[in-house]
């Protein structure tokens, strides 16, 4: 889930879980009553300011932390609202903050009503705890503990609040929403203080303290969505180059795109982080840029290629991945396209210390493709011949680590390749023979004999 | 001098960040236990040699987060604590920087970060004199007039080579420098108004502004590998000299920083530069499509191409602007990316040939664009006469390369 901190993204208008939120909210809108009949009221320019800057941050893009964070700008605020408050009004004025900040304009165009009640209620109650929190340790304990000890409440009821919202609407294990939430706490505590740190603050400075931190986060959003259109340029140049590449060798129509999705299955088995998961995607797209180099009549000739054609291709491929991996830090990025560089046990020690887990998983995500897929030289094999193989070259050819996180990426989704399964075939001028002995790209890979 | 292959993130110095701060909180910690005073002012210099290390990668290169800090230190410490603070945290950083760059270029950085961190404590102690007194508000205004003393002598020392760019280079820095000034400044009312603890949490702002610039600076250098990857393509294939593109490139950011384009322009100028012949790639026999000849058809090629990314179509148009003869191509640009494709096309690898290349080079241009681009290489090359031994130094990995596999290979 993108925030953890609420519910988002929800498709059709009324998901599965809507009684659920229904039945939150006005368990929230009771309560709310109640708390506005029994509690001191906060202090009005206060609650408005809050009020103010937190609708503003809730429905404009430019104060909003990257998804990476894993909480969002409004429990800032709230928990700055706590702090403004001190021990006046503190927890009916958290109570509304909470409301306002379920108040998003694009859920409300989207028509997710239930959705936005149950975020209403969801932060209600979780600024109301924080707010009832400090109310009582403050009296006890150093105020940054009691502040402590706030935010650690507004982050137990908020994720007590997400987790089955999210489990009846998207059918998903509490276990695996948790392992989504879970890294995220240490950012509640940081982000809680930070936004008790402008509250403190506000309350002797007023207004002038909002600059210091609303500049600030802009300017952070601002770059970060630089960053974002960025991505989506190099996204799209790359894909365009896919086309050119494929469009110049129709027999291999979709390999890089799939290579590219058995990287990230292996990258994700491997635990890789988001930015190296990131990287690897680029490098498996990448892959086969040599190719743009080969004369096409090679690239798509019927049958298996002569010696002579057979040393073009390697050569193009050869001579542009040495050219790409001396060229500043490409290395990482486009050694992945050389057989010499992937191959798991050649080169020696040198070498080995250069090569790049990236290089190993493309490696394997490409030689798979090859097998699974019928290319003019051979039909395509079966996902049990294709595993079996990949395991016999297990530790020679190709990382070992690698190839089980494939096999175990693919069984686990229960996806089927190779023959019988494959998702586009190309007619060819003349049939593919039923086996074959590999690939370009893939030397001698199969044992003709042990193909069936 | 020892180089660094990337900017900003190596190991070793994210391990020293590590050990100063917490050797700072040890210090820190013993001084509150013992009430030593001297050791809290020995914890703030580590803590002020790790924030010198601790750097966002900005467009303008690395700018040390800890300038937030140094400003903050300058408006609330006396000038007598202030400066064997500093000192002692720029001490800190000499191990960590000498075991990356040589005696003289350690050197450098430490008296980039002395000068302006000095010098906003003397704007600091100037402040207070002028107008004394004690208040938050106060201490932001304080702030205010240190940090801009700061990042001014920054931006000066950054720039006192070029110049005439330093307002470009002003406006790319604008934000990290404001977001710095917003942290000293929370810093400091925080350590105020709540002691220090509370102050630690005020930097909180910049771990973000780090994160995006970084996550920025990653994906950049990460779209330039990528261009630079498919601009060596054609010339794998045989139908441009090897480097051309990458030569082309740096000609081109010369003439177009002397044209005073913007940030901008330079990098698609750049961009064009290398990716100028792409539209072999889409030939089915690109060498005999070479040898025909019909450069303004591939120019088309390569242009469409780019155009389809969306996000190159600017670029696409430059490719196209150096064969086509419609007046839509002839911008100040595509002048730029025509004569420094043009020159490279005729040094190559031999600087002996400048003098000719230029002259054939201006006999060739039929629009004032392109007259200017000459015009504009020609004082380049007098102003750095080096420019064209750079060119070639930055397309010789691509050239040892290739020499190196055809010996692998055959």
């Amino acid at each position: 889930m993108d925030a953890t901190t609420r519910l988002r993204l929800p498709r059709p208008a009324l998901l599965p879980g809507w009684w659920f939120e229904l039945l939150a909210s006005v368990v929230a809108a009771s309560a709310l009553v109640w708390l506005a009949s029994s509690q001191r009221a906060p202090n009005v320019t206060t609650l408005v300011t809050f009020l103010v800057l937190l609708l503003a941050a809730e429905n404009t893009t430019l104060m909003l932390l990257p998804s990476e964070v894993g909480v969002d700008t409004s429990f800032m605020i709230i928990m700055a609202g706590i702090a403004a408050y001190g021990g006046h009004g503190a927890i009916l004025g958290a109570a509304i903050l909470g409301v306002g900040a379920g108040m998003t304009m694009s859920l409300l165009r989207r028509g997710r009503y239930t959705v936005i009640l149950y975020n209403c209620s969801n932060y209600l109650f979780a600024s109301t705890a924080a707010a009832a929190v400090y109310g009582v340790t403050r009296q006890h304990v150093l105020q940054p503990l009691a502040f402590g000890a706030a935010v650690i409440a507004f982050a137990i009821v908020n994720v007590a609040f997400v987790i089955p919202a999210t489990v009846l609407d998207f059918r998903c294990s509490a276990r695996s929403v948790w392992s989504d939430i879970r890294p995220t706490f240490p950012n509640y505590l940081a982000f809680g203080l930070l936004g008790v740190l402008v509250g403190s603050l506000y309350r002797s400075l007023g207004p002038v303290t909002f600059p210091l931190l609303v500049i600030p986060a802009v300017i952070a959003r601002t770059a970060f969505a630089s960053f974002l259109k960025l991505r989506e340029a190099h996204e799209a140049t790359v894909r365009v180059f896919i086309s050119t590449i494929e469009a110049k060798d129709r027999y291999t129509a979709g390999h890089t795109e799939r290579v590219a999705k058995y990287a990230l299955y292996i990258g994700e088995e491997l635990k890789m982080s988001a930015v190296e998961q990131d990287h690897l995607r680029f490098s498996a797209l990448l892959h086969d840029v040599g190719k743009l180099a080969v004369p096409r009549r090679i690239l798509n000739k019927p049958g298996r290629l002569t010696e002579e054609e057979y040393a073009i291709v390697q050569r193009h491929n050869q001579v542009c991945v040495d050219i790409l991996t001396r060229v500043d830090f490409m290395s990482s990025m486009v050694g992945t396209a050389s057989d010499r560089h992937a191959h798991f046990d050649r080169g020696g020690q040198r070498d080995r210390d250069r090569l790049v887990l990236e290089a190993h998983i493309v490696a394997v995500a490409d030689a798979f493709d090859a097998m699974t897929s019928t290319r003019s030289y051979r039909r395509a094999l079966s996902q049990e011949v294709a595993f079996a193989e990949l395991r016999e070259k297990a530790g020679s050819q190709f990382n070992p680590l690698c190839v089980e996180a494939l096999v175990s990426g693919i069984s686990r989704r229960g996806e089927r390749y190779g023959l019988g399964h494959e998702d586009a075939t190309v007619e060819f001028e003349v049939p593919p023979p039923v086996a074959g002995v590999g690939s370009a790209g893939l030397g001698d890979l199969l044992d003709p004999e042990r193909v069936t | 001098m020892k180089v660094p292959t990337l900017p900003f993130p190596t190991h070793e110095r994210r391990l020293a960040v590590e050990v100063l701060v917490v050797a700072s909180a040890a210090l820190a910690l013993i001084a509150q236990v013992r009430g030593l005073e001297g050791l809290t002012l020995g914890g703030l210099a580590l803590l002020t040699g790790a924030g010198f290390l601790l750097t966002a990668r900005t467009p303008i290169g690395t700018i040390p987060l800890g300038d937030a800090l140094v400003i903050a230190l300058a408006c609330l410490m006396p000038a007598a604590s202030f400066f064997p603070v500093v000192s002692l945290g720029l001490l800190a950083t000499v191990p960590v920087l000498l075991s990356r760059y040589d005696a003289a270029d350690t050197g450098k950085r430490i008296l980039q970060w002395a000068t302006p961190s000095f010098a906003s404590a003397g704007a600091a102690v100037l402040t207070r004199l002028v107008v004394p007194g004690t208040s938050p508000l106060r201490t932001l205004v304080d702030v205010t007039v240190a940090g801009g003393v700061f990042f001014g002598i920054d931006l000066l020392l950054r720039n006192w080579r070029a110049p005439r760019r330093a307002t470009i280079r002003l406006r790319l820095a604008a934000p990290v420098y404001l977001s710095l000034l917003c942290a000293a400044g929370l810093v400091a009312v925080a350590y105020l108004r709540e002691g220090v603890g509370t102050a630690l949490v005020a930097v909180l702002p910049l771990v973000l502004t780090r994160f995006a610039f970084d996550r920025y600076a990653a994906a950049q250098a990460a779209y330039q590998q990528t261009i630079k990857a498919l601009s060596i393509v054609p010339e794998v294939a045989g139908v441009t000299p090897l480097g051309h593109g990458e030569r082309s490139a740096v000609y081109a950011v010369a003439i177009s920083r002397r044209l005073a384009l913007g940030e901008e322009s330079v990098e698609r100028a750049a961009t064009a530069a290398r990716l100028h012949h792409i539209g072999y790639v889409t030939v089915d026999e690109p060498q005999e499509a070479a040898h025909a000849g019909d450069r303004r058809m591939l120019s088309g090629l390569g242009a469409d191409i780019l155009r389809q990314t969306r996000f190159l179509s600017d670029v696409g148009d430059l490719v196209e602007g150096i064969h086509s003869t419609h007046p839509r191509f002839h911008t100040r640009e595509a002048g730029a990316v025509r004569v420094a494709t043009t020159f490279d096309d005729l040094v190559l690898e031999d600087p002996s040939r400048v003098a000719g290349a230029l002259a054939l080079v201006g006999a060739a241009q039929q629009d004032a664009y392109g007259s200017a681009a000459v015009l504009a290489l020609r004082l380049v090359l007098e102003e750095d006469p080096e420019l064209v031994d750079r060119a070639i130094a930055n397309a010789a990995p691509v050239i040892e390369a290739a020499d190196a596999s055809s010996v692998a290979h055959g």
